[in-house]
């Protein structure tokens, strides 16, 4: 039943999956239906995505079909009724409107069970910083494509600083001119070159 | 036409008229779009920003371009002229690192400067893109890179603006270099800027349209669309959104300034690796969308503009085969100007080893461009008969007056036999073209401005500066 999941999810079927869900809940406990039909077949997903052996619009089509999938299983899961295992707050920063990479690391980051909220491009520090107050992140997500906007990061995290927020939210940074070394020099806590090791950091960052 | 015919070309346009009639475009700059609105097009419902474009409006703007364009420099020759149908001409690329070996560092312009040196001893290579500086605040990179540039090579000077200050203190040094001439006979420089595929006008871009009309000078309206990323996958839907990005861009600057010369961009685009996720530039796709594109530029009596990269972090066989690739299919295209010498790695990064293995590129390029010539003189069937069954047409007088046209003479690849290559140290393509880099590359700057002209500049780009920093 479980491999039919994990099938159901590397086909991108979102009706199959809705339906072994339905089918489970009569038989098994909701709980283990989420972590070993969903959570490890998103899992595999990811594994197979680094591997080359899928690609980005059947990843995107996975994350959606297990959200769709989640939707019924929630009811049932009492008082967790969520697989994130974070939350993230990501957004381009100002001055820049490049937001390819942006998207794909929020699609990524939720196929990966990380809940997304995403400010959209040309964020002003303002916005990145109420964000961070109102929803509490675990993690806040920059990008920047361009070497002009770049220091727009180390002003957004200069303002969290300032405003005591810095220590709840770690910050992690990335885009094609964006580099480890930066992101050290900013104070950043993490850099993703890509979408796949977005993922990963950030599930290091939450101590995953 | 290589790549579209006439009736497909047809369709693709009549659908991209409709994307700007039915989605139109938004505008993130309230001159303009007012401007757009007072001129015939038409606000939609709960969207300030978005403005839907009547394709009599797109008709009248493309009536009002010229069908040629001048691209000038200072090497007095006087301008190469642009329109469907001319030879290419190859200008390098905008980068933000240099490669250094398998390693690449931050652009520098000590670096810059070199570069341009270089560029400028590379014969095939006609125009200078403007790079990053890492050594500079980011809005002054536009305009202290264009003097650097102008104080290093005479070619064409392309800048990459950051801001419309530094394209205005740019358009300064411009009339410096120009010498009192309007700015558009011999435009020695060159402006451009992308529209944000899908349809949205940056208020920066239009702010650059704006303070760059009323001189004549040249302005590439670039769409840079991402076949599964910023439009449809499909090649064709690809071409549908950037035909509509550039129309959209025609329709402003004719607005701005009517009759202002135009180069017709649909030469950026780039595919989604689905994989990577890395926007590709050597890809045989880039190829057909681009030189589709320079085909739609021709129909509508503009010229083009494309980019020959690739996705190699060095300077090695992928790289000179993607690049190859992607620039001999501009030709069949039709692309006027291709950018991208020198660079490698997506266009992240400039090499001045691959900047000199493009000029071979390039230089191959233009010699298949320039064809093969029909007329009495090169038929040459009277010396055919005198030489009868002798062959000998080494010594003839007509060998020596037309061998350097005929056969186009390289230093660069390896013609020499083995004994004579391993004698002359068995070097490969990378080694032989470090060494022209380690060459040229140090060349001192050969006088491109008069004193006057140098303090001038200079003075304008410390102003700049101070402005930037304040006091300082
Ligand atoms: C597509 C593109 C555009 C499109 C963007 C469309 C859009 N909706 O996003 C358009 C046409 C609008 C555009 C405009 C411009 N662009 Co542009 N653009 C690109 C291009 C070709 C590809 C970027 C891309 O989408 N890549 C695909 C995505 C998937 O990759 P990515 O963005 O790198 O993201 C990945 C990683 O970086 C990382 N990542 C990204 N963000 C984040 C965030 C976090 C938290 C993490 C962990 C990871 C992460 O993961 C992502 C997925 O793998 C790059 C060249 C390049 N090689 O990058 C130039 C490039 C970035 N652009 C450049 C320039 C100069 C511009 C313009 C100024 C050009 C102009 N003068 O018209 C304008 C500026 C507009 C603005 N104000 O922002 C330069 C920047 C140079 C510089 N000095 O900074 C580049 C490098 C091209 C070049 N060589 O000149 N551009």
């Amino acid at each position: 039943m479980y491999e039919q999941m994990h099938r159901a999810l590397f086909d991108g079927d979102r009706e199959a999956l809705e339906e072994l869900v339905r089918r489970a809940l009569h038989a098994r406990e909701p709980r283990q239906v989420l972590e070993e039909g969903l959570l490890r077949g998103m899992a595999r997903v990811g594994q197979a995505f680094k591997e080359g052996e899928l690609f980005i619009p059947d990843v995107i089509l996975a994350a959606n079909a297990m959200k769709a999938a989640f939707a019924l299983l929630r009811p049932a899961l009492g008082d967790r009724p969520t697989y994130h295992r974070g939350r993230v707050v990501i957004g381009t920063v100002r001055g820049d409107l490049h937001d390819i990479g942006k998207n794909l690391v929020s699609m990524m980051l939720e196929g990966g069970g990380f809940e997304v909220v995403d400010l959209g491009v040309d964020v002003e520090a303002d916005r990145f910083v109420a964000a961070v107050r109102e929803q509490a992140p675990d993690i806040l997500g920059m990008s920047a494509l361009l070497t002009t906007t770049m220091p727009e990061m180390a002003r957004v995290i200069d303002r969290l600083e300032k405003e005591g927020l810095r220590s709840h939210v770690a910050v992690m940074i990335g885009g094609a001119p964006v580099s480890e070394a930066f992101a050290r020099e900013i104070g950043a806590d993490a850099f993703g070159a890509n979408a796949a090791e977005a993922v990963d950091k950030a599930l290091a960052l939450i101590g995953n | 036409m290589a790549y579209l015919a006439q009736a497909e070309i047809e369709v693709i346009h009549e659908r991209s008229l409709t994307v700007l009639e039915r989605v139109g475009v938004r505008v993130h700059h309230e001159p303009v779009r007012r401007l757009l609105l007072e001129s015939g097009a038409r606000p939609a419902d709960g969207d300030e920003l978005r403005v839907l474009i009547p394709r009599s409006l797109v008709e009248a703007a493309l009536q009002a371009c010229p069908g040629e364009v001048r691209i000038g420099d200072r090497r007095g020759n006087g301008p190469a002229v642009l329109r469907p149908g001319a030879p290419p001409l190859f200008w390098t690329g905008n980068a933000l690192y240099r490669s250094d070996g398998k390693l690449r560092r931050e652009l520098v312009s000590e670096d810059f400067a070199a570069l341009v040196r270089l560029i400028d001893a590379l014969d095939a290579v006609d125009g200078m893109v403007g790079t990053s500086l890492a050594d500079y605040p980011s809005a002054a990179r536009d305009f202290v890179g264009f003097r650097i540039m102008a104080e290093n090579t005479r070619k064409h000077l392309r800048p990459c603006i950051y801001t419309a200050r530094g394209a205005q203190l740019i358009l300064e040094m411009g009339k410096v270099l120009a010498g009192g001439a309007p700015l558009g006979v011999n435009p020695i420089f060159s402006l451009g800027y992308s529209i944000v595929s899908p349809l949205q006008w940056s208020a920066t871009a239009l702010e650059l349209m704006q303070v760059s009309s009323g001189h004549g000078l040249p302005f590439m309206i670039n769409s840079e669309p991402l076949a599964g990323g910023t439009t449809p996958v499909t090649l064709a839907g690809c071409l549908v959104v950037a035909n509509a990005d550039a129309l959209s861009g025609v329709v402003i600057t004719q607005l701005l300034e009517e009759g202002r010369p135009v180069i017709f961009n649909l030469g950026f685009a780039h595919v989604l690796d689905m994989s990577s996720g890395v926007a590709l530039t050597g890809a045989p796709e880039c190829a057909l969308l681009q030189g589709a594109g320079a085909e739609i530029a021709a129909f509508h009596g503009l010229p083009s503009a494309g980019w020959m990269s690739t996705e190699s972090c060095v300077a090695d066989p992928q790289a000179a085969y993607e690049k190859m690739l992607v620039g001999l299919s501009h030709l069949w295209g039709g692309v006027n100007v291709i950018w991208g010498v020198g660079n490698l790695e997506t266009t992240l990064t400039i090499s001045p080893v691959q900047a000199v293995i493009d000029n071979e590129i390039c230089s191959a390029i233009k010699r298949i461009a320039a064809g093969i010539e029909i007329g009495e003189e090169t038929l040459a069937c009277e010396l055919i008969e005198q030489a009868g069954f002798a062959g000998d047409f080494l010594t003839s007088e007509h060998t020596r007056k037309h061998f350097r046209r005929e056969i186009w003479h390289r230093r660069l690849p390896n013609r020499v036999k083995r004994e004579v290559w391993e004698s002359r140290g068995a070097p490969d393509l990378v080694e032989r073209a470090q060494s022209v880099v380690a060459e040229k590359l140090n060349g001192s700057p050969e006088g491109c401005l008069t004193p006057e002209q140098a303090s001038e500049l200079l003075a304008i780009q410390r102003h700049g500066l101070r402005e930037l920093l304040g006091g300082a």
